[in-house]
């Protein structure tokens, strides 16, 4: 019998060659999901290089901060906010990239949970800024189409290292100097500084007192003093390198006035030559003839290279070839060549606190070849002695061994005491150096501060000086010190990772606040006092507004390029839930509001920061709780995803990268 | 056995079914038809992305929009007895009427080396009395193969010898300033050192002898990398700019250029815009392409700030269907203007 097929399996086919169809269909979004996937990954590879290069190439200094005080935690910039690690460098308000909010972060999952895992080990992520980053002020920067760029995030995979600590906290080595010069005479403040009796009291007074024998002359300019004379008290040498300087009432013998700053004040033909003089009588005051070889050379056509022509030790030997030869070439302003120093110049002993200065004939040889022998001193010294800092550095040739490495002992406890102007307790960790450093010395801005002495409680019991390596109750030592260590590849390896997600369509994208700042990214003043009084915490915070006009007493925001919230430029200034905190309620901020006006971005110094100041609402501000233009079109936006909703990452790529434990620039 | 047909019931649900199955299918056809256009069009403008950020990159390792050795070379020319950044450094330096050769080996200017020294006074400053000395006849700087200059004051002392002559430093910033200008002066002398040379007094010159555009900024004296650069930016142009330049004239002005970019007051957004516009190459990829195609050009500028080389790099694409613009910004790792001009020899004698 012939039959055909029933209605049924007529239906069941079709249905089958339907679900065929459909699924065949249903594989061609996929080729859209990879092309788009290719799209994130060109961006991710575009940002991947340039986060680093601008790890290794920007330069992220912040030239208006205070980066010494008379205890480690008084100063941030020696901080884990301000290290060399990548994302710390290139997540600022001029770098680029800046921290997703962990609200929203929280909210996105990914393959094998990386994201939350990375959270959870105390990591962020990061988003582009709309606008790149670079050296330009952001609100310079054209601004920018929309693109899709802002759905790329990336958090950086490894654990950061324990890096080079940026300064010494106590003293912001190197100090750089021209060579030749005279000494280094330091203006402490500027503004008020007439006390009772004429005594130097002021704004700015010296922490925690000032320095027995200071040497101070009071001016419109502020209280000066000479940090030479200051550094080493104990070194009756370079106490006495005053003289250089000037000399005081009744200590020359004719009642003249010897040194540089009479010279300066009244330049002339004779005040060079008392200048000159005080210069020789410092070397003599050294040592009898340890100079001689500087003073009357024997060849007077080629420089001393070395410190070998003298007993001296080496930081004394450049300190007095930089005076002598900047005396020296004082001369060729007052004294032609011809008639004058190409025979030479006779310049007398000069009788000083009651030793004379050497006699000599001043030629213009003579003054060549102090000019050439100061040079040759001054960079052998900072290249061959990096941890001694009894002479500053030659500001006209600085180089990488200016800066010394540091680096904290993290197996060594901790030394802790209180945070200026608060009764906080802080602990710092001790620094470990791979060599001693030697003259060491007081620092410009707490000259009356003893570095050498000072001594803080260890946790435990017990107290100790800034140094780990010297503590012998600890056993910590130098051995510890692991920056000029060998080291394999794969600890210096960290990975950039990242995801493509839609996270500016959730409905806070905006609003949601910033990722927690860390608290030393507050550009706070180093300890100070002002008419007797230190400032208490909240004043160092505020520093400005109430106090006389001391520039710059504002933030400066291009000085401040690895401080404040990463996210600054952007940062609304009110609630965008309205008055009364609460979104949803009439009062909000309408969606595709204009909102130029409620953000932080660039301040000149006549005005104050919305995210300064130790009130609470600009402590707000500066954390970013009340969010950001996240896109920088200036616009409130608002996504159509409720803030209930997980999205889904996707992991687009990955690459390695090094990570270094000190900071460097590439050019 | 009587043959059946479909009843008529039979016969309305299997069209029901097959006009179900059959939107089914077409709609499914359809979505499949609009991934295929979407993932043509994303496939078309991811490879033409692709291209623009391979274009930058290629295009900051390679300075082709500057120098093209297959191309225009205008750059190379002389601007009267100014050189640009590509003008071999042999037509410039004689033009300079400087004796020594430039000298960028390897330890030429290593911090051993005394001849790099820079040995002049750092408070020297435009039209100020020289009450710390005249350092031009320390030894500071005299010009190899020139005789002494003459100080008002002073007058004119001998040489000092070699070992104790700051000659050949001076010789070296004093042959590139006109060779190269500021971009080209910066690239090629190592990060820490001074912009600044002692020469024969003269109306542009201090009384000490340094040049007056070196001691003018931020700062009114001699200085290095950072401040130098702090409030100025140096750029450098592309051999076809964009806008602004006429012609190797207008060009070598713009080579010399600097732009005020003063952060304390105000928006300089215009400066900023200007010194793009004068500055940046613009290479549009496939003019010809087929008009369903997206636009795509890829832009570089190269500028020196803050002490910071940047090479930007702006990948912009036009949807042929919307018209809208999109655009991919990002910095990247290039070649030095000094390793471009060495690939290409233009260093030597």
């Amino acid at each position: 019998m012939r039959r055909g097929f029933t209605l049924f399996e007529v239906a069941m086919s079709l249905v089958i060659a339907t679900t065929a169809v459909v699924t065949a269909a249903m594989v061609f979004p996929t080729g859209v999901k990879a092309q788009q996937a290719a799209r994130f990954r060109l961006y991710a590879a575009s940002k991947a290089m340039e986060i680093c290069e601008r790890n290794a190439c920007a330069n992220v200094a912040n030239p208006a901060l205070d980066h010494e005080a008379c205890a480690p935690w008084d100063v941030g910039y020696t901080y884990r906010s301000q290290s060399s690690d990548l994302e710390t460098k290139v997540s600022g308000h001029r770098f680029g990239m800046h921290p997703l909010p962990v609200t929203i972060a929280r909210r996105l999952d990914s393959d094998e949970d990386e994201i939350q895992r990375l959270l959870d080990d105390g990591g962020y992520l990061y988003y582009f800024a709309a606008t790149g980053g670079g050296s330009w002020r952001e609100d310079t920067v054209p601004q920018s189409p929309p693109d899709d760029a802002q759905r790329v995030i990336v958090g950086v995979q490894g654990y950061a290292q324990n890096n080079a600590v940026n300064a010494f906290p106590l003293k912001a080595w190197p100090y750089s100097v021209p060579y030749p010069s005279p000494p280094t005479f330091m203006i402490h403040g500027t503004g008020d500084v007439a006390g009772p009796g004429g005594a130097p009291r002021g704004r700015c007074e010296f922490l925690p007192s000032a320095p027995a024998g200071l040497e101070a002359w009071q001016g419109g300019a502020g209280v000066s003093y000479l940090w030479e004379a200051v550094s080493q008290p104990g070194d009756a040498d370079l106490v006495a390198s005053r003289m250089v300087f000037t000399s005081k009432a009744g200590e020359s013998a004719d009642g003249l006035a010897y040194g540089y700053k009479p010279y300066f004040d009244a330049p002339s033909a004779e005040s060079a030559t008392r200048y000159l003089q005080a210069a020789l009588w410092w070397c003599e005051r050294l040592g009898a003839g340890a100079l001689a070889d500087f003073i009357a050379p024997s060849d007077a056509t080629r420089p001393i290279e070395d410190f070998s022509r003298s007993s001296l030790p080496p930081h004394k030997q450049v300190l007095a070839l930089r005076y002598l030869a900047h005396a020296g070439l004082t001369m060729t302003r007052w004294f032609p060549y011809a008639g004058g120093l190409d025979d030479g110049v006779a310049i007398p002993s000069a009788l000083l606190a009651g030793q004379p200065s050497p006699e000599l004939t001043l030629t213009h040889e003579l003054i060549v070849f102090w000019h050439a022998t100061s040079l040759h001193l001054a960079h052998r010294f900072a290249a061959s002695y990096p941890y001694d800092w009894g002479a500053p550095r030659p500001l006209e040739r600085a180089i990488m061994t200016d800066y010394p490495l540091f680096e904290y002992d993290l197996f060594a406890p901790p030394i802790g005491g209180t945070i200026a102007g608060s009764t906080t307790h802080a602990d710092q960790w001790r620094l470990l150096t791979p060599q001693p450093v030697k003259n060491l010395g007081r620092s410009m801005s707490y000259p009356g501060f003893d570095i050498d002495n000072a001594t803080w409680t260890i946790a435990g019991g017990g107290a100790s000086g800034i140094w780990s390596q010297g503590d012998p109750t600890t056993g910590s030592g130098r051995t510890r010190f692991s920056l000029c260590a060998p080291f394999a590849a794969s600890e210096r390896c960290r990975q950039l990772v990242f995801w493509a997600v839609d996270w500016m369509s959730y409905e806070d994208a905006e609003t949601a606040p910033s990722a927690p700042v860390d608290a030393s990214k507050y550009p706070k003043w180093a300890p100070i006092q002002e008419w007797g009084t230190p400032w208490d915490f909240a004043r160092m915070m505020n520093a400005a507004g109430s106090g006389p006009g001391w520039s710059p007493d504002t933030w400066v925001d291009h000085h401040l390029h690895t401080w404040r919230n990463p996210e600054k430029q952007l940062l609304y200034t009110r609630d965008m839930a309205g008055p009364d905190g609460v979104d949803g309620t009439g009062d909000d901020v309408g969606t595709g509001s204009d909102v130029t006006t409620d953000m932080v971005g660039n301040t000149d110094w006549s005005s104050f920061p919305k995210d300064q100041g130790a009130a609470p609402e600009p402590v707000r501000v500066f954390n970013g709780l009340y969010g950001a233009d996240r896109n920088f079109n200036h616009r409130l936006d608002r996504g159509p995803l409720p803030r209930t909703t997980r999205l889904r990452a996707q992991t687009i790529g990955r690459w390695n990268y090094y990570d270094t434990r000190v900071h460097v620039q590439l050019r | 056995m009587t043959e059946r047909a479909f009843t008529l019931l039979e016969l309305m649900i299997a069209i029901a079914i097959g006009a179900v199955i059959a939107g089914m299918v077409i709609a499914a056809a359809r979505m499949a038809s609009d991934c295929v256009t979407a993932g043509n069009r994303l496939a078309i403008e991811n490879q033409l992305i692709g291209a623009g950020v391979l274009a930058a990159c290629d295009e900051i390792d390679s300075w082709k929009a500057y120098d093209d050795p297959d191309g225009g070379q205008p750059l190379r020319a002389m601007s009267g007895p100014r050189g640009l950044p590509f003008t071999p450094l042999a037509q410039t330096w004689a033009a300079a009427g400087v004796a020594a050769a430039w000298d960028g080996g390897e330890s030429a200017w290593s911090m051993h080396n005394p001849r790099a020294w820079w040995r002049g006074c750092m408070a020297e400053r435009a039209g100020s009395d020289p009450v710390n000395g005249f350092y031009g006849v320390s030894g500071a700087s005299v010009p190899i193969g020139e005789p002494a200059p003459t100080y008002a004051r002073y007058g004119t002392p001998p040489q000092p010898p070699p070992v104790l002559s700051g000659a050949w430093q001076h010789d070296m910033v004093r042959g590139l300033e006109p060779a190269l200008g500021m971009y080209g002066l910066i690239d090629y002398l190592p990060a820490n050192a001074i912009y600044g040379y002692y020469g024969a007094p003269n109306a542009w010159t201090t009384e000490g002898g340094v040049p007056h555009w070196m001691t003018v900024g931020a700062l009114p004296a001699p200085q290095a990398l950072y401040p130098a650069t702090y409030n100025d930016v140096f750029s450098i142009v592309p051999r076809n700019p964009a806008a602004g330049t006429g012609g190797p004239a207008d060009i070598a002005t713009t080579v010399r250029a600097r732009w005020q970019t003063w952060e304390g007051g105000g928006s300089l957004a215009a400066n900023v815009r200007d010194l793009i516009d004068r500055n940046e190459h613009r290479d549009v990829l496939m003019p010809i392409a087929p008009a369903h195609w997206p636009r795509v050009s890829a832009r570089i500028v190269r500028t020196i700030h803050k002490a910071y080389f940047t090479n930007a790099c702006t990948v912009a694409w036009t949807s042929p269907l919307t018209g809208a613009t999109s655009e991919l910004r990002f910095t990247g790792f290039g070649t030095t203007l000094r390793g471009a001009r060495q690939s290409r020899g233009l260093d030597g004698p």
